[in-house]
C-alpha cells in the first residue's frame, strides 16, 4: 500500500509499503477514508521529539471503513464506517474502566521505553513516536486497530466523513480541556491557541455553558474563524502589550474562570522570554517553548482552572509559586477519545457542533508532503490538511 | 596544585555529582539495571494471585512474555530450557518459594546447590566476597522469581517479578516488560505487538 513516512528530520515522503494484517484477535483493519495533519505531528517532524525510526508510518486523526475483522471482534463488521480515536485502549484495565483510556495499561508495546520518563506509561497511540508505542499510522490506504470493538466508532447517517473525522482527535481533545474547566453559567473561558484543538476547546466551552468565551492567537485568520464559526471573542497577542492585562479587563478585574492551553511546546510569544525559549530549545538545553502555557497560569483568575491540552516535554520556568499562590487546580492528559466520541457524534448529528470548518485543505495522500509543508508553515490559511489516500 | 589541575578536578566533581544524582532519581533503571544483581519490578495486576502464579508456571506462557529476549522450553522432569536471542542455554528448574515460584539454575545433576552463605562479611578472611549482602549466593543460583501478595482493595495481586542478569542483559526494563506484557494477556487475552509492521524500512518490508 501506499503510507506516508518519516525519514528524518524534516525529511518525509510517500513510499509503498506492506499492508496491515490482523496480529492479535481483537484486532480491525480499516480501510482509510481520510486522514488528517495534526499540530503535534509537528514536534517530531521538526526534531523535538525523538523515539521516530526512518521509514515509520504516521499519522493519528483518522476514519475509514472497516476492511477486516479478527476472530475475537464482535460488535464490528466489514463495511462499517468508523472513526477511531487516536489513543488506544483495551477496555479491560484499570485506565480504560474508569474512562481514562489515554493512560491504558496494556496498549502499548513500548511501554519500557517510556517508563524512565513517566515512570507510569501511557497507552499505545498509532503513528507517533515509539515511546508511545510504535504503531503504524493512519496516513496510509489501511491502518491496523487493536481492541476494534471498544476503539472503533459508527459514524451516524447524517455525519459526513469530513464531520466525523475531527472526532477522532481534535474534537475530543478539545472538550477534554472544556470539560475539566468544570463550567458553569456566566464562566468567562479563555483559549490560547486558535488551531484545530484551541477552536474545539472554544465551541466545547460553548457547548457546556460558559458564557463568554475568549481565544488568544496571532493569526488573522485562525481568529477569524474563531468569531464568526465559534461565536468567540478574540484578542491577537501581537497586537497587545500584555495579554494577562487585556484578559483581566475584559473580566471587571477578575481574570477568567479557566484557561486552555491548547498550543504546545512550539509555542510562540514576544519579546525577550520568546527568543530565550528559542535560543534555549534550539541549543536542545530545553524541550519546550512554554510561553502560552505561563500565561495561562498568569492568566487565570485565583482559584480557577488551567486545563493543558498542548504537548509538551519537559518545560523550564513553570511557574509553580503562581499556582501555589493563587490557588489554581492544573488539569491535564491526552485526550480519552472513547469517553467523549459517541456524545460528539450526536452533537454534530443534531447540529450543535460544527467541525467541517477545520478541513480547509483537502487532497490525495499522494500529496501530502506538500500538505504538511503548506500545514506547517500555516500557508494559504492551512488550519488542517486532509489527506484521501 | 595548578589551575589546570584544579579545573579539572571541580569538573570531575561535577560529572561525578551529577551521575550520582541521576543514579539517585532513576532507582531501578541505572542503579539496579547497570548493577550485577537481579533486575527487579512490582505491577499491580488484577487477578487472582492463582492465576497470575499458574500463567508464571506455564513455559508457553512465559516464552511469549519474553519475546525478542529468549524462548522457552519445558523438558522432562519438568526442566525449562532458555535459548536466549544473544546466544547460548540456560537450564532451570521450578521451585516453589512463599507466596510465588522462582526457576533455579541447574546442570545435569539437577538443580545447582547455592555454596555456603557468607553472613558476615567481616567474618570471611580469604578475600573476594567482601560487601555481598547476606543471602546474595544464594540468590545468583535464580534466574527468575516471582512473589505475590494481595493488592489493597480489589486491585488484584501485587506482582514483583525478578530477573537474573543474563535475562535481562542488553534489554532495558525486562521485569517491567514481562509483568506489563502478563497484565496485558490476563486482562485481555493479547499481548500488545506492532510485529510485522507497515514500514519503510528493509527488515520491514
Amino acid at each position: 500500500m501506499r503510507a506516508l513516512v518519516w525519514n528524518g528530520v524534516n525529511d518525509l515522503a510517500v513510499e509503498t509499503v506492506r499492508d496491515p494484517g490482523i496480529l492479535n484477535p481483537h484486532d480491525v483493519v480499516l480501510d482509510v477514508t481520510l486522514t488528517v495533519t495534526c499540530g503535534s505531528d509537528l514536534h517530531f517532524i521538526d526534531g523535538y521529539l525523538p523515539g521516530m525510526r526512518a521509514g515509520d508510518v504516521f499519522g493519528h486523526e483518522f476514519m475509514g471503513v472497516v476492511a477486516e475483522v479478527g476472530p475475537e471482534v464482535r460488535r464490528l463488521a466489514v463495511g462499517d464506517r468508523v472513526v477511531v480515536p487516536s489513543f488506544i485502549g483495551c477496555g479491560e484495565c484499570f485506565y480504560c474502566t474508569r474512562d481514562m483510556w489515554s493512560l491504558c495499561d496494556t496498549t502499548n508495546p513500548n511501554a519500557a521505553l517510556q517508563q524512565p520518563v513517566l515512570g507510569y506509561p501511557s497507552g499505545g497511540i498509532y503513528g507517533y513516536t515509539h515511546p508511545f508505542g510504535g504503531y503504524a499510522g493512519s496516513h496510509a490506504e489501511f491502518v491496523r486497530v487493536p481492541f476494534g470493538d471498544v476503539n472503533c466508532f459508527p459514524v451516524p447517517e447524517g455525519v459526513s466523513d469530513v464531520q466525523a473525522l475531527f472526532t477522532s482527535d481534535a474534537v475530543p481533545t478539545g472538550y477534554t480541556g472544556a470539560d475539566y474547566c468544570d463550567i458553569t453559567p456566566g464562566d468567562t473561558v479563555a483559549v490560547f491557541g486558535a488551531g484545530a484543538v484551541g477552536l474545539m476547546a472554544a465551541a466545547s466551552a460553548k457547548l457546556l455553558g460558559a458564557e463568554r468565551v475568549i481565544v488568544v492567537d496571532r493569526l488573522p485568520e485562525r481568529l477569524e474563524l474563531a468569531r464568526t464559526r465559534v461565536g468567540a471573542e478574540t484578542v491577537d497577542y501581537s497586537e497587545v502589550d500584555s495579554v494577562q492585562e487585556v484578559l483581566r479587563e475584559a473580566t471587571g478585574g477578575r481574570g477568567p474562570d479557566a484557561v486552555i492551553e491548547a498550543v504546545g511546546m512550539e509555542g510562540h510569544g514576544t519579546g525577550v522570554q520568546e527568543a530565550y525559549d528559542r535560543a534555549k530549545q534550539a541549543l536542545r538545553l530545553e524541550t519546550d517553548r512554554a510561553t502560552p502555557l505561563r500565561e495561562a497560569v498568569l492568566a487565570c483568575r485565583k482559584g480557577g482552572v488551567v486545563a493543558v491540552l498542548g504537548v509538551y516535554g519537559l518545560t523550564d520556568k513553570f511557574p509553580m509559586g503562581v499556582v501555589l499562590n493563587k490557588g489554581l487546580t492544573i488539569r491535564a492528559s491526552q485526550q480519552h477519545g472513547q469517553r467523549y466520541v459517541p456524545r460528539l457524534l450526536r452533537h454534530i448529528a443534531d447540529g450543535e457542533l460544527d467541525t467541517s470548518f477545520l478541513a480547509t485543505h483537502e487532497m490525495p495522500l499522494e500529496d501530502s508532503v506538500r500538505g504538511y509543508e503548506m500545514f506547517k508553515e500555516k500557508q494559504d490559511g492551512c488550519l488542517r490538511a486532509v489527506f484521501r489516500p | 596544585m595548578d589551575v589546570t589541575q584544579k579545573a579539572r578536578e571541580k569538573a570531575r566533581e561535577a560529572v561525578a555529582s551529577a551521575v550520582g544524582a541521576a543514579a539517585r532519581v532513576l532507582p531501578g533503571h541505572l542503579g539496579q539495571q547497570g548493577g550485577g544483581g537481579p533486575a527487579r519490578q512490582t505491577l499491580t495486576i488484577a487477578r487472582p494471585a492463582a492465576e497470575v502464579l499458574a500463567a508464571w508456571g506455564d513455559a508457553a506462557v512465559v516464552s511469549r512474555l519474553l519475546g525478542e529476549v529468549a524462548s522457552v522450553r519445558q523438558g522432562p522432569g519438568g526442566r525449562w530450557t532458555f535459548t536466549l536471542a544473544s546466544g547460548g542455554e540456560l537450564a532451570a528448574e521450578p521451585a516453589e518459594v512463599d507466596g510465588g515460584m522462582e526457576l533455579r539454575r541447574a546442570d545435569a545433576d539437577g538443580p545447582r546447590e547455592p555454596q555456603e552463605d557468607v553472613r558476615d562479611s567481616e567474618d570471611d578472611t580469604e578475600g573476594g566476597r567482601t560487601g555481598e549482602q547476606p543471602g546474595q549466593r544464594e540468590d545468583e543460583e535464580v534466574l527468575l522469581r516471582v512473589t505475590t501478595r494481595p493488592a489493597p482493595g480489589d486491585l488484584g495481586t501485587e506482582v514483583t517479578c525478578e530477573v537474573a542478569r543474563e535475562l535481562s542483559a542488553g534489554v532495558g526494563g525486562v521485569p517491567f516488560t514481562l509483568l506489563y506484557r502478563l497484565r496485558a494477556l490476563l486482562l485481555t487475552g493479547e499481548v500488545p505487538t506492532i510485529e510485522p509492521q507497515p514500514a519503510a524500512r528493509e527488515e520491514d518490508r
